[in-house]
């Protein structure tokens, strides 16, 4: 693939110009904790519910659904399916009981009957650990595609996304990242639509003549259109699907995007936005993975690299004319943009999900015990912001040319293992204490890595120690069996009384948090 | 960089006191509310997941039968995944609309009959700082926005 080229130079400038303009116009909303935390309440459902789509789909993901359908065929699609059904998991579970008894992260609704210091120490924490995982695949992602598709070296790469994101996450806080997540949503949402349309015109709108042609064109022919090209055991499937599942319902960055609307029925129409949104996305990037394997030529599957992550572009491509093509650039060009967008968006709702944890939590309410003003509060999540973007910066020069597809699947297992069962248990079960959820998170976190690392994708021999690709299957039941037993073991009377006011302000939306602008 | 407002009020405690919450946990109405929720969310949820779970397994062991074909290169494996988009959008469109039109009555219901029987304690000599009570009058509704100074009256740091 190309280098850069004037027009990626014209297009990145457009792309600059409009969200510096979003950037300024947001800076002039942000005026308290509440508008840098969750942009005063006041996005509305459907507006949140497109947020949540960007907040949801990084430029790895998409790339990476599209790869995995070129090479996979059916199997390629099972990712994507298990995440949305995840949306019913957060829609049911989690959503608007989140949204009527939590202010700006999921501590706040957790502490209203658990400890709040030690609660808000693990689970911010935790939220730490997950938001720099979810950072270093995005940064590695963003730099790979842009030296691939701009040209510019993968160091200088990461370090421009950094300084965007910290831009915007700084400046604007919740309200420029939430304009940001909706004009990135559009975009892709548009340049996807495109792409399908015009693969779908080519294949004269048959969906069966598309598959055919693909299948036609793949090393596999008639297995292509059927399992198992990618996942064969049923256990590891069961367990992908499960951290998929539950780790969506467990995701900070995701379960932040609540606390942006004005109250529990915007909560769970941007719910109902998002399923619609990035069910539609999925169906159109599985045309257009279908498309790349149906019409790209051998020398450009090849370009395509050995994950297929470069399948979409190459075939933006193909589509413009060609390698070297007036159009063919023009359409590269807009990619490009289109997908350094997708990943900053993300990694800004990532950055200040950790921020939020970092200052709110641990700042304002662990070390100052809630002693502190608002101001000094945004000034530490500016502060810590800054730090965030170095580790991630510095770990994503650590991966390059390395491996990291395992650690997607980690993530979430992580978030299945630890928020999905604690929030599980806070909202519906009397006895748990305090003592149980850290136990419970801590037997999460401790499964899922040891697991991970005795895993065939991690472990350095040719035969690990166990064969389970996800540890979900294992160390979320742990996970919940600890919680009970801490909680059996170590009971607290205080936790148990308080739960009727963390369960009857969640299920009713009584004193909830009310729009401030 | 924007100014942030010199607000001094304490990021705190997220409890709201002033409201008996034991005394609205045993209202009948509100359990009526709790069981509603678990009417519809239960049995969807176990359909939606065993759809999913069961699209897996059988994805797992039987990868030929969902190769038949049935127009062109569409085959049973592409029409059952299809069917779990379907299902999804469906339980997420029921909960969206039994929520509203069922559920949320039913949790105003709770809060008028709470605010009835004294449950909900306004103070109105410190208006600014009962806000937990004063959110409670337009249930879901945002029109009358209250100024951000105004937090609920916090039960002192455990």
């Amino acid at each position: 693939m190309s280098g850069g080229n004037g027009f990626t130079f014209a297009v990145f400038a457009v792309l600059v110009a409009l969200t510096g303009w979003i950037l300024v116009r947001a800076s002039r909303r942000v005026k308290t904790a509440d508008h840098f935390w969750a942009a005063g309440r006041s996005i509305t459902g459907t507006q949140n519910g497109v947020a949540m789509t960007g907040d949801f789909l990084g430029a790895a993901t998409l790339l990476g659904s599209v790869g995995l359908i070129l090479l996979f065929g059916f199997d390629g699609a099972l990712y994507s399916v298990g995440w949305l059904v995840g949306f019913v998991a957060v829609l049911f579970f989690v959503g608007e009981r989140l949204r009527n008894a939590g202010r700006y992260t999921i501590s706040d609704a957790l502490t209203i009957r658990l400890g709040q210091r030690p609660i808000r120490s693990v689970i911010a924490a935790n939220t730490l650990l997950i938001s720099v995982l979810l950072l270093v695949t995005q940064l590695l992602g963003a730099g790979i595609l842009l030296k691939a598709l701009v040209g510019v070296d993968y160091r200088l790469a990461v370090i421009i996304t950094a300084v965007a994101f910290l831009a915007y996450v700084v400046i604007g806080g919740m309200v420029s990242v939430t304009l940001l997540q909706i004009v990135k949503a559009t975009m892709l949402g548009g340049i996807t639509l495109v792409v399908a349309v015009w693969v779908l015109a080519k294949s004269s709108f048959d969906p069966g003549q598309l598959l055919s042609r693909a299948a036609a064109h793949s090393p596999d022919g008639e297995r292509y259109l059927e399992p198992g090209l990618f996942l064969t055991n049923t256990v590891n499937t069961v367990s992908l699907g499960i951290a998929l599942v539950l780790g969506v319902a467990g995701l900070p960055n995701l379960l932040m995007r609540f606390f942006t609307v004005p109250d529990k029925g915007a909560a769970r129409r941007s719910v109902g936005w998002a399923v619609v949104f990035i069910g539609v996305l999925y169906l159109l990037t599985f045309v257009i993975g279908l498309g790349a394997r149906g019409f790209l030529t051998s020398g450009e599957v090849t370009g395509a690299g050995p994950a297929g992550n470069l399948a979409a572009p190459e075939l933006v491509q193909h589509l413009g004319g060609g390698a070297g093509s007036w159009g063919g650039k023009l359409f590269l060009a807009v990619f490009a943009a289109v997908a350094f967008a997708t990943a900053l968006a993300y990694v800004a709702g990532v950055v200040i999900t950790a921020a939020s944890a970092a200052s709110h939590d641990i700042y304002a309410n662990v070390i100052r015990r809630g002693e502190v003003s608002e101001r000094s509060e945004i000034l530490v999540a500016r502060l810590t912001t800054l730090g965030i973007a170095i580790v991630g910066v510095l770990l994503a020069f650590a991966v390059e040319n390395k491996n990291i597809v395992f650690l997607a699947g980690f993530v979430y297992a992580l978030s299945a293992s630890t928020n999905f069962p604690v929030l599980m248990l806070a909202l519906g079960w009397r006895r748990f204490s305090t003592t149980g959820a850290l136990v419970g998170v801590a037997t999460g976190v401790v499964t899922a890595l040891v697991l991970t690392v005795l895993s065939p994708d991690v472990w350095p021999g040719d035969t690990s120690p166990v064969g389970l690709t996800n540890p979900a299957i294992v160390s979320v039941p742990l996970a919940f069996i600890a919680c009970w037993l801490g909680s059996v073991l170590w009971p607290n009377a205080g936790d148990a009384r308080r739960y009727a006011q963390l369960s009857v302000r969640a299920a009713t939306g009584l004193g909830a948090e009310r729009a401030t602008s | 960089m924007p100014d942030v407002e010199t607000s001094r009020a304490p990021v705190e405690d997220t409890t709201i006191a002033g409201v008996d919450w034991d005394a609205i946990e045993r209202d009948p109405a509100y359990h009526e509310l709790l069981a509603m929720r678990r009417r519809y969310i239960v049995p969807a949820a176990i359909v939606c997941f065993a759809a999913y779970f069961g699209f897996l397994v059988l994805a797992v062991n039987a990868p030929h039968a969902l190769g038949s074909r049935i127009s062109g290169g569409f085959t049973v494996g592409h029409l059952l995944m299809g069917c779990i988009f379907l299902v999804v959008w469906a339980v997420v469109w029921g909960y969206t609309r039994v929520a509203t039109r069922q559920w949320d009555p039913q949790a105003a219901r709770v809060i008028a009959a709470a605010e009835a029987a004294g449950a909900i304690d306004r103070t109105p000599e410190s208006p600014s700082r009962a806000p937990g009570v004063e959110q409670v009058v337009p249930v879901g509704e945002i029109s009358d926005a209250a100024p951000t100074s105004s937090r609920a009256r916090r039960e002192p740091a455990r």
